[in-house]
């Protein structure tokens, strides 16, 4: 069903809407939760929740890009399960391999005073991402946003796994020198 | 900051890349140089010429897609049963017995067999183009757009007698409304010289498969190779050892640079890294050996490229092609079969690797003369 119509049976209050979301996204949810919920139950919990979330938020809200809006809703409830799940010990999550990654861009590890706002921080990434060469911006998405492996990510950009983790580490370094020049303690 | 703060703030960066990430990028978007809009012209006169014959597009796809202006013996296209084209239209050479086979029980119920188009065979890559029948418009639609709900993934496939190859990759190319067939191109890279391909894709619904095709076997057909020898010393990196790159070969699909190179094991730098065990196994890695490992790599491309930032293939008719300009999935990446499916053990002690430089066009060899690297000119034979 065109996503036209999905939103119309949400404008409708017509629980159909659900049932299409399902149909059409499911898969597509289901895949964005299993990079920081290893567990079937947990991911299924999020995806209730997403539901949930979107059945409430539209109307009013009338997004313009119905999977877009799916997948940042999971990816956020995911991991925000994951932190109360996980945070401290290893769950097996996809994610984890990814914060280690990332952990690289930074020294110290954090302090409270220094908590950062991750709205801020998205608009300077923002910026950051604008002046990657489109692959590896694409790529760096589809890692750190998706969650994708290496492997998973390789044949979507006729890539070898070995030059995407090259590239990924590439960026990383990119982000950490962006990051101190910006005034982040990393 | 912590890295969680990262990776939550990756959940505010711009939908429109994250939408951007959802598409596939190759063959999208690339300038073309005036050698590459010149074949593409002359394609689409073949189109025209073919276009009362049924199916006889997707050939004209094929040959698009493949940037194809002329026939080159590294070319293959097979009889389609019940298709006729345009003689003046008709590339050849054609095979006398189209050595092509065809298993054509399906594993399912409405799936029917795969029929193979055309072939480019070069060096260790082969690209395929497979004809896949019975798909509906709706279907083939979804199968066009970058991230559809449908597309058609590798399914199985294997390079014998190995079972293997460096890597795969299965595209949508086009769709003829009227004979309801989809076509496919299949790229395969690291065939060592294999005779033959397996391969079946599978369709798939989102997550779900939809849809099996039995395997039908792609003969790997002989190719040239223009080869010189080189000897380049690239700048030194203290921290890497040394590079050099010592000879060069011209395939129709992509361009070979092999270089001697200081082994990481002896190379890796002890004073950066001094826990990197080069003896390490895959269950035992740490961050700082792939650090290392990433490192290097880097180091390996990064010489590559600067080494080659200015090489042009010389054609007999005096024109010249950077090669950085020839069309590629992504113009200026170098690859290595070398470094694919290795033990660390093997990465650690390699010292002669190639980079391969994957083009887009198929490069008539018979019209390649020679290579400029450096400004230095290498005759090709």
């Amino acid at each position: 069903m065109p996503d036209e119509e999905i939103l119309a049976l949400y404008f409708q209050r017509d629980e159909a809407a659900i049932t299409e979301t399902e149909k059409k996204y499911g898969g597509y949810c289901r895949k964005i939760a299993a990079g920081c919920l290893p567990q079937a139950e947990d991911r299924e919990e999020c995806i209730s929740d997403t539901y949930l979330q979107v059945w409430n938020a539209i109307p009013p809200q009338r997004p313009d890009n119905l999977r877009l809006y799916l997948g940042a809703i999971v990816r956020n409830l995911a991991f925000s399960l994951w932190r109360k799940l996980y945070t401290h010990k290893r769950g097996g999550a996809a994610v984890e391999l990814a914060l280690d990654e990332l952990a690289e861009c930074l020294c110290a590890p954090g302090t409270p005073e220094e908590a950062v706002e991750a709205r801020e921080l998205g608009g300077r990434l923002d910026r950051f991402l604008e002046g990657l060469p489109a692959r590896d911006r694409q790529i760096f998405v589809r890692r750190y946003y998706f969650t994708e492996t290496a492997a998973e990510i390789a044949p979507r950009f006729d890539l070898r796994e070995n030059t995407v983790l090259a590239v990924l580490s590439r960026t990383r370094k990119k982000l950490r020198v962006y990051l101190q020049k910006e005034g982040y303690t990393v | 900051m912590k890295a969680e703060d990262l990776y939550e703030a990756m959940q505010y960066i711009r939908s429109a890349f994250v939408e951007e990430s959802e598409m596939k990028i190759p063959n999208q978007g690339k300038k073309l140089p005036r050698r590459i809009l010149l074949i593409a012209a002359a394609v689409a006169a073949l189109g025209i010429a073919g276009a009362a014959a049924v199916s006889w597009s997707l050939r004209s796809a094929a040959r698009a897609d493949a940037n194809l202006r002329e026939p080159i013996p590294e070319w293959t296209e097979y009889q389609i049963p019940g298709e006729t084209a345009p003689t003046e239209a008709r590339v050849e050479p054609q095979p006398e017995s189209p050595p092509v086979k065809h298993e054509w029980e399906p594993e399912t119920g409405w799936q029917t067999g795969l029929t193979l188009d055309s072939t480019l065979c070069s060096g260790e890559n082969v690209t395929a183009y497979l004809r896949v029948p019975d798909i509906s418009p709706e279907i083939a639609a979804e199968c066009a757009k970058p991230r559809g709900e449908y597309y058609f993934d590798i399914g199985s496939l294997s390079v014998e007698p190995s079972g293997e190859a460096a890597s795969s990759n299965v595209s949508y190319v086009s769709y003829d409304e009227a004979a309801r067939t989809v076509l496919l191109r299949l790229d395969v890279s690291g065939t060592k010289n294999a005779p033959e391909i397996k391969f079946a894709p599978a369709l798939r619904r989102e997550d779900e498969i939809v849809g099996y095709y039995s395997e039908m076997t792609i003969p790997v057909m002989p190719s040239s190779c223009l080869h010189t020898d080189v000897s380049l010393e690239l700048p030194r990196d203290e921290t890497w050892g040394d590079m050099r790159i010592v000879a060069v070969n011209v395939y129709a699909s992509y361009v070979e640079v092999e270089q001697d190179v200081t082994p990481f094991g002896e190379a890796a730098d002890k004073e950066r890294y001094p826990d990197v065990d080069v003896h390490m196994t895959e269950d035992t890695l740490t961050n700082e050996w792939r650090d290392a490992q990433y490192d290097y790599f880097n180091h390996l491309i990064d010489g590559t490229d600067a080494a080659m930032a200015d090489a042009s293939l010389l054609f007999r008719d005096g024109s010249r092609l950077l090669i950085t300009d020839l069309p590629s999935a992504f113009s200026g990446d170098w690859f290595s079969h070398d470094f694919d499916g290795l033990s660390d053990e093997a990465y650690c002690s390699k010292d002669h690797i190639s980079f391969c430089y994957e083009t887009t066009q198929a490069i008539d060899l018979n019209q390649v003369k020679a290579i400029t690297i450096g400004g230095v000119e290498y005759p090709l034979q």
